[in-house]
């Protein structure tokens, strides 16, 4: 069946970010959410994600394991990348977050505090860590912000291959990402 | 490059505080040379000379074994009390109600007093180990539970997300937050714990402890004696401080997997 959202609204204090939203992202899809920044796009993640509760209508058909990129990279600033994905992922093994880690071309990062890197390359071990959590659902909440052309299209193969026939949600404002990461379903919140 | 070269004598700098302690020393022995009066005050080579004295004797290495073991497990008690309580009242909002007068209590209730009360309950021996876990309960539980609170929520959000462990959510997310917090918490509960540990044993007349020679000392006007151990408590309680805080902040790095 897939994500089914019905009617759904979320307001923060006076000002409405979603009203009335009714939409269904099918398993196994992959499908982006397009909107102009400020238009509710990770609202609508995180109400997805059961991060937040909406104000009204319902949210169904969510899976109970989730990975997900996060707007930001929400990483443990003293760990070397490897071990922010063993730590994070319990089902992680050394070896798996080497391989990711190594095809997103960080092997110059090993071992070295996260906090040390710079945006790209933390937003690459983000971007490992939500590739090698479990779940049926993969979220991405703007995965490319701070790559540069050439990290870009890694990233975009490597997620590609990780994805494994997961229901892909994207977060993004830009018409590009949607061809780099073949996505055929697309949500318009600007409308 | 010269002009990038930091100056040697800041106000911050080794030498500057060296300079500062010799000059201390100075007006301490300019004090006791105006003053005239051995019984009222002695000079720091006389203290140095009895303190290298008393170093000799079985009785002082007994003394400040009898001493440093009470006074360390009352802190250590406190620490593990304050971090049980800290999670607790982190965790649940009706704890940190129920353990709030508590703190406050022992906080602003002096401690001569608490000396005097426990001392129609405990031994002279026993004093100051629950004096100093006294002392230092509210002052490591403040910290810790400020510690606690800090947790970064984004990151707490991303565990809840990808399902980690507790064990992992304590050591990555947890500690990094509690270090701080812990670290100077213990660097102020440790100063306050040998102090309020040494009144305990002065005030309970403890025989065999460091309390209990300061309080002999002063009964016989053995000057030298009261400096001397004065010293040495010094000396213990800045050792201690030195090597717990050091040794805790290895632990926490080690624990949080860096």
């Amino acid at each position: 069946m897939g994500i089914v959202l019905q009617d759904v609204s979320k307001s923060y204090g006076e000002k409405r970010v979603l009203s009335h939203f009714s939409c269904t992202i099918p398993q196994g899809s992959s499908c982006a959410v397009m909107a102009p920044s400020g238009r509710g796009k990770t609202t609508l993640l995180r109400l997805i994600l059961n991060l937040e509760k909406p104000d009204g209508g319902n949210i169904t058909g969510v899976p109970p394991e989730k990975s997900v990129l996060f707007q930001e990279d929400r990483l443990f600033p003293r760990l070397s990348p490897e071990k922010n994905l063993t730590m994070a992922v319990p089902k992680c093994s050394r070896e798996q977050a080497m391989g990711v880690l190594r095809e997103l071309k960080l092997e110059d990062c090993l071992g070295i505090p996260v906090c040390r890197l710079s945006g790209g390359q933390a937003r690459r071990v983000a971007l490992a860590r939500a590739l090698l959590a479990p779940g049926e659902l993969l979220a991405l909440d703007e995965p490319f912000t701070g790559l540069d052309e050439e990290s870009r299209l890694k990233a975009a193969q490597v997620i590609r291959r990780y994805r494994h026939g997961r229901t892909l949600i994207l977060i993004t404002h830009r018409e590009e990402d949607l061809s780099l990461l073949e996505v055929t379903e697309r949500i318009d919140l600007g409308e | 490059m010269a002009g990038n070269k930091a100056p040697v004598f800041t106000p911050q700098s080794r030498l500057a505080k060296l300079f500062a302690s010799l000059l201390a020393l100075l007006v301490w022995q300019l004090a006791v040379a105006l003053m005239g009066n051995p019984l009222l005050l002695v000079g720091p080579v006389q203290v140095l000379a009895r303190l290298v004295e008393l170093v000799r004797t079985r009785e002082f290495w007994m003394a400040c074994g009898f001493t440093f073991s009470r006074i360390t497990l009352g802190f250590l008690l406190a620490f593990c009390l304050a971090l049980m309580l800290a999670a607790l009242a982190a965790r649940f909002p009706l704890a940190e109600t129920l353990i709030h007068p508590y703190m406050a209590a022992v906080k602003t209730v002096p401690v001569a007093s608490f000396i005097v009360i426990a001392l129609l309950w405990l031994s002279g021996r026993r004093l100051s180990v629950f004096i100093s876990f006294l002392m230092v309960l509210p002052v490591l539980y403040a910290n810790f539970l400020a510690g606690i609170r800090s947790a970064d929520g984004q990151l707490l959000e991303m565990a809840r997300v990808f399902c980690m462990n507790g064990v992992n959510r304590i050591r990555c997310i947890y500690l990094p937050a509690l270090e701080p917090h812990c670290l100077s918490g213990c660097r102020s509960a440790l100063g306050l714990c040998w102090k309020a540990g040494v009144a305990a044993e002065v005030i309970g007349v403890c025989r065999g402890s460091v309390g209990g020679m300061l309080y002999d000392a002063k009964v016989y006007l053995e000057i030298s004696d009261l400096f001397a151990w004065t010293l040495v408590i010094v000396l213990m309680s800045v050792g201690f401080e030195w090597v717990f805080l050091r040794l805790l902040a290895w632990m926490m790095k080690k624990a949080e997997g860096c």
